[in-house]
């Protein structure tokens, strides 16, 4: 099952208002931000987890994912960008 | 349809390397065969037939075109690899040489020869296979831009408006001047 991570009404980011233990059921509330991988979108969790996957390689991303250097570069840092908006919102 | 309007940010570099150096030995080769000259990436003019004059004109348009483009891509984004733009202006020339013997069907041929001769004495006719002639040439011109365009914004990561006017306008200072570079 999918993380929703985008309020479904106002489309906000949501955040963590509850966890729980499985094994002995002890929750805690509170207001918890998500992690910023977390607020990203699955596209972009898949893109971050074959970069590492590939070794930190972008030309052997482009090539399993059968485009270009210049284009796979393009999307890393279009990623690079929001990520540096989402830990550092001006 | 998308890999066929911007080959740069679908196939691999090399691949695209190797076909543009091939297009470049094709240039060379329809110029001299056909008597056309690259003055600069967007003309063409008729020409002789000295091999050494042809690869003169053809080397230095490319070259002043790659170093002022790569130039400007560098000012966008640091990051713009030199390969990239030298794969765009490579490939992006090739629908300009493919209309190198549709202007020599002799029809056309004849009808250019007779404007060079004498502009003012234009008969109709001749002006309807002009239309007809230009009509033929344009979607290959407009391929050619749209390579250009297409390959720099994928090679430069371009999204700003006005870098896409000044694109222009420095495609049409590098066509302006290149013919002032580097004279024979």
């Amino acid at each position: 099952m999918r993380l929703p991570i985008v309020c479904p009404s106002c489309e906000n980011i949501l955040k963590v208002s509850q966890m729980r233990c499985s094994n002995c059921d002890t929750s805690i509330s509170g207001s918890f931000d998500l992690p910023v991988l977390l607020r990203l979108t699955q596209e972009e969790q898949e893109f971050i987890l074959n970069f590492f996957l590939s070794s930190g390689s972008i030309k052997e991303m482009a090539r399993q994912a059968d485009i270009s250097y210049p284009t796979m570069r393009n999307k890393m840092d279009d990623l690079i960008e929001k990520i540096k908006n989402l830990t550092n919102p001006s | 349809m998308k890999k066929l309007f911007n080959p740069i940010a679908h196939f691999d570099d090399k691949k695209l390397l190797a076909i543009g150096l091939a297009s470049v030995v094709l240039n060379l080769a329809l110029g001299y065969f056909f008597g056309f000259k690259m003055i600069s990436i967007l003309k063409f003019a008729p020409s002789g037939s000295d091999p050494g004059v042809l690869a003169f004109f053809l080397l230095r348009a490319y070259v002043v075109a790659i170093a002022v483009l790569y130039l400007y891509g560098l000012l966008i984004n640091r990051k713009t690899r030199f390969l990239d733009i030298v794969n765009t202006v490579l490939i992006a020339i090739i629908p300009a040489i493919l209309v190198f013997p549709i202007q020599k069907i002799p029809v056309f041929a004849e009808i250019l020869e007779r404007i060079l001769k004498g502009p003012l004495e234009v008969s109709p006719s001749d002006l309807t296979m002009l239309l007809l002639l230009a009509l033929v040439m344009l979607p290959f011109m407009v391929y050619k831009i749209a390579l250009l365009l297409n390959g720099f914004k994928t090679a430069t990561h371009l999204k700003a408006w006005y870098h896409v006017v000044l694109f222009f306008v420095i495609l049409l200072i590098i066509a302006s001047f290149t013919p002032y570079i580097f004279k024979l």
